[in-house]
């Protein structure tokens, strides 16, 4: 099976929180998925006996989902781009705990060549634990977000 | 002219987060407001959801004052 999101995704283990796509539709919006479990390291730390996916792991995830309906939506045909984070506004609603499957949902506000803004919203079960907006910046790589 | 000034003005205000009041007609948003390229984007999107137009990706180039933003917004 090929893995889409590993070829198409910088981030790798133990920084890739996205385990697989789920649906997809070009320009517009994209579900993934993560599977979460109780060997990932940052639950040693959060916390002992209590693990507890971290809020910023959730908002790492949403931005790499964004960065795949940007990359599958064909805004960096050459694979070319760097991707920074240049604003997040997150609600968190539940917790997230080991056992649970994560389903990423993004869609997109607006995409530009040089970034875009993307809706997103966390679900467990079909319930919301996290929402909100995205903005992203696609530089050539090398370049600053900001300029 | 379609697009009611204050409204454009309280718009740029709330995203490049300053003073509507301060807003001049010929002041650069990057130089004099310190906005990025993506404050910018930022700025279209939200002048889309407020006006309920599209701008085309094109026009970004000269969104960088208010009179520029204006003449954009009436020529579409």
């Amino acid at each position: 099976m090929d893995d889409i999101v590993g070829q198409l995704l910088t981030q790798k283990y133990p920084f890739r929180f996205i385990d697989c796509i789920v649906d997809f539709e070009k320009g517009k919006n994209i579900v993934c998925k993560k599977n979460v479990t109780i060997n990932e390291y940052f639950f040693n730390g959060h916390f002992p006996g209590n693990p507890v996916l971290p809020g910023v792991i959730i908002s790492e995830a949403l931005a790499q989902a964004a960065i795949l309906l940007y990359k599958k939506s064909g805004m960096d045909e050459k694979n070319d781009k760097e991707y920074l984070l240049k604003k997040i506004q997150m609600e968190y609603l539940s917790k997230v705990l080991p056992g649970d499957s994560l389903y990423i949902h993004v869609e997109a506000e607006k995409m530009f060549s040089i970034g875009g803004i993307v809706n997103v919203k966390a679900k467990v079960n079909e319930k919301i634990v996290a929402k909100g907006k995205i903005i992203f910046g696609a530089v050539d790589k090398g370049g600053e977000a900001n300029e | 002219m379609k697009y009611d000034e204050t409204r454009v003005k309280k718009v740029i205000a709330e995203v490049l987060e300053i003073e509507s009041d301060s807003i001049t007609k010929d002041g650069d948003f990057i130089d004099e407001y310190d906005a990025d390229s993506l404050k910018v984007l930022e700025l279209l999107a939200s002048l889309e959801k407020e006006f309920d137009i599209t701008i085309p990706e094109g026009e970004l180039k000269k969104f960088n004052t208010l009179s520029n933003v204006q003449k954009v917004l009436e020529a579409l």
